[in-house]
């Protein structure tokens, strides 16, 4: 198959599959199931997202709470303070994330001593930094506007449901966009060799920087998604750990450095968060836990890597085009 | 006019001078050795030459225009690609994307010229091949071929010979005396001194950081300093 042939499949499925999705709430579907989808939603986009930055480069980062609670307090903030419409808020929180990225990119990328395990303790200094700001101000939360609903047949947890599916598919397509550019193939060779990539000409700052900055937008924008649907922004909720945390889980579960492992990774424990502990804080916390422990010995390499290294065994790859 | 130009150039890491004002030049299309015991300063002064280190003092000169202190990749853009000592293949990439790396975008992408030096590489059949498995031996041919698909004008060897067999190690010295006949200028950085004599038209000798000799492998093998260097005095 060409590579044109192949991106040309990959379109009309995510197409065909985001159009049924697109359509699901109107055919009697349960709130439940509504409620679970935007989730799923949510997650994946969270772990497609930090694949980008992680998965692709190898620079493993603990950030995705900062940016996710800094979305969705940029988004309440805009919306309670300076009535902005909810809708118009999105793309601020974006831009909020997506500066706060380039703020500590331009320091970090830099300096080849923060290379690994240091930028992961700066993205955790950054979570701790931004929580402790917004409790500093708005420790008690914000109530956000309501939106409107557009017309009688479309409600409110409908827009929800549609705004998480659209940032989702974007993600995704976005995701599929790097690993098939320019770009992706220089965060891999970054990945694996940043030196080496740094004398073929490769410019490692100019790279990572693009894929941090796309990475925290995305988180952004599902802060602001999520805040909206759950109207009231507290610290706690959108500053919890666990932003940072499962993402990471769902996308070495999945398969890291691929676009597919992420959404793999994501439906898979959401589905067992939601369904299994029925979204209990301290059950999901075990399963997370344990889950863990489980991939990083049986499984580091991820689910979509195994069944790939299974197919590649069956069908050796004869004809691959760059 | 010279190609690369090293003015008394200098560095020092904590009071170890480790290239101790060296100055040289090299002219285009030719193939330089760079020679000298364990530690005398060869691959710092690699480093240095493509940008991974900043020198302390003195100068350095690409085609006329000054270099010093520039970052690698823009360094490798202008012209010098270097390999490494122990190789650094892009593990987790396939033959063919490795190769593709080296392009500035896929735009440049001519299905003739990576043909053209895969075969010269010997790694026609292995595109797709994942590069962890492929030998050290071919892993380092690899090293050459992606360096060459970026087109630079000169090329920096760092022990290409070391740890592979014979048989590669002849591949390899036909493949840099091929890129001699391409008009490419090469440093080869090498303990292998009958790759050296086959290979090179002058030969540097570095010594404590110092340069110590300067010219063609017979005058260098009989210079006593060198000797000296070599076997001590």
């Amino acid at each position: 198959m060409t590579a044109a042939r192949h991106t040309l499949y990959t379109a009309l499925s995510i197409i065909v599959v985001a159009l049924i999705l697109l359509i699901l709430p109107y055919l009697g579907i349960s709130a439940f199931m509504i409620s679970f989808l935007l989730s799923v939603y949510i997650w994946v986009t969270l772990a497609v997202s930090w694949n980008i930055l992680s998965g692709y480069t190898g620079y493993f980062s603990f950030g995705h709470t900062a940016f996710f609670g800094s979305g969705a307090f940029a988004s309440a903030v805009t919306d309670f303070y300076f009535n902005i419409p909810y809708f118009m808020t999105i793309p601020i929180a974006g831009a909020v994330t997506t500066g706060m990225a380039a703020g500590l990119g331009i320091v970090t990328f830099r300096l080849r001593r923060l290379r690994g395990q240091l930028f992961a303790l700066t993205t955790v200094v950054l979570t701790s930094v931004s929580s402790i700001v917004v409790i500093n101000n708005w420790g008690d939360g914000i109530v956000m506007h309501s939106v409107k609903a557009f017309w009688p047949f479309i409600s409110i947890p409908h827009i929800f449901y549609t705004l998480a599916l659209v940032l989702c598919i974007a993600s995704i397509s976005i995701s599929i966009a790097v690993y098939r550019s320019r770009l992706g193939l220089n965060l891999f060779a970054i990945r694996d060799d940043e030196e080496a990539a740094e004398a073929i000409g490769i410019n490692s700052f100019k790279n990572k920087m693009i894929a941090f900055c796309i990475s925290s937008m995305l988180v952004g924008f599902a802060g602001a998604v999520f805040g909206g649907w759950v109207k009231y922004v507290w610290p706690e909720t959108v500053f919890n750990l666990n932003y940072s945390l499962f993402p990471i889980l769902m996308t070495i579960l999945g398969g890291m450095g691929t676009w597919v492992g992420p959404i793999l990774g994501g439906v898979i424990l959401t589905t067992i968060f939601q369904i299994v502990a029925g979204g209990e804080a301290i059950l999901n916390n075990i399963i997370l836990g344990s889950l863990l422990v489980v991939v990083m010995i049986f499984l580091p390499q991820g689910i979509f890597n195994l069944a790939l290294t299974g197919y590649r065994r069956i069908r050796p790859l004869s004809r691959q085009t760059p | 006019m010279s190609l690369l130009k090293l003015s008394n150039v200098s560095k020092s890491f904590g009071g170890l001078k480790a290239v101790n004002n060296v100055s040289m030049e090299i002219p285009p299309n030719v193939i330089v050795g760079l020679i000298g015991p364990n530690g005398s300063g060869k691959t710092t002064l690699v480093n240095l030459i493509t940008g991974f280190y900043r020198p302390d003092s003195g100068d350095i000169f690409f085609k006329g225009e000054r270099i010093t202190g520039l970052k690698p990749y823009h360094i490798a853009n202008k012209g010098i690609v270097r390999t490494f000592q122990l190789t650094r293949v892009f593990k987790q990439l396939t033959v063919m994307q490795n190769l593709m790396t080296a392009l500035n975008s896929h735009k440049d992408f001519d299905q003739g010229k990576v043909s053209e030096i895969l075969d010269m590489i010997g790694l026609q059949g292995k595109a797709n091949t994942l590069a962890q498995n492929l030998s050290y031996g071919e892993q380092k041919l690899l090293e050459v071929g992606r360096a060459l698909i970026k087109n630079p004008q000169m090329l920096i060897l760092d022990e290409p010979a070391s740890g592979i067999s014979p048989t590669i190690i002849n591949k390899l010295s036909q493949v840099i005396i091929e890129l001699k006949r391409l008009d490419k200028t090469i440093m080869i950085i090498e303990h292998n001194l009958r790759v050296i004599s086959n290979v090179c038209d002058t030969v540097v000798v570095l010594n404590y950081g110092e340069k110590i000799a300067e010219g063609t492998f017979r005058d260098i093998s009989t210079d006593q300093r060198v000797i000296s260097a070599y076997i001590g005095e």
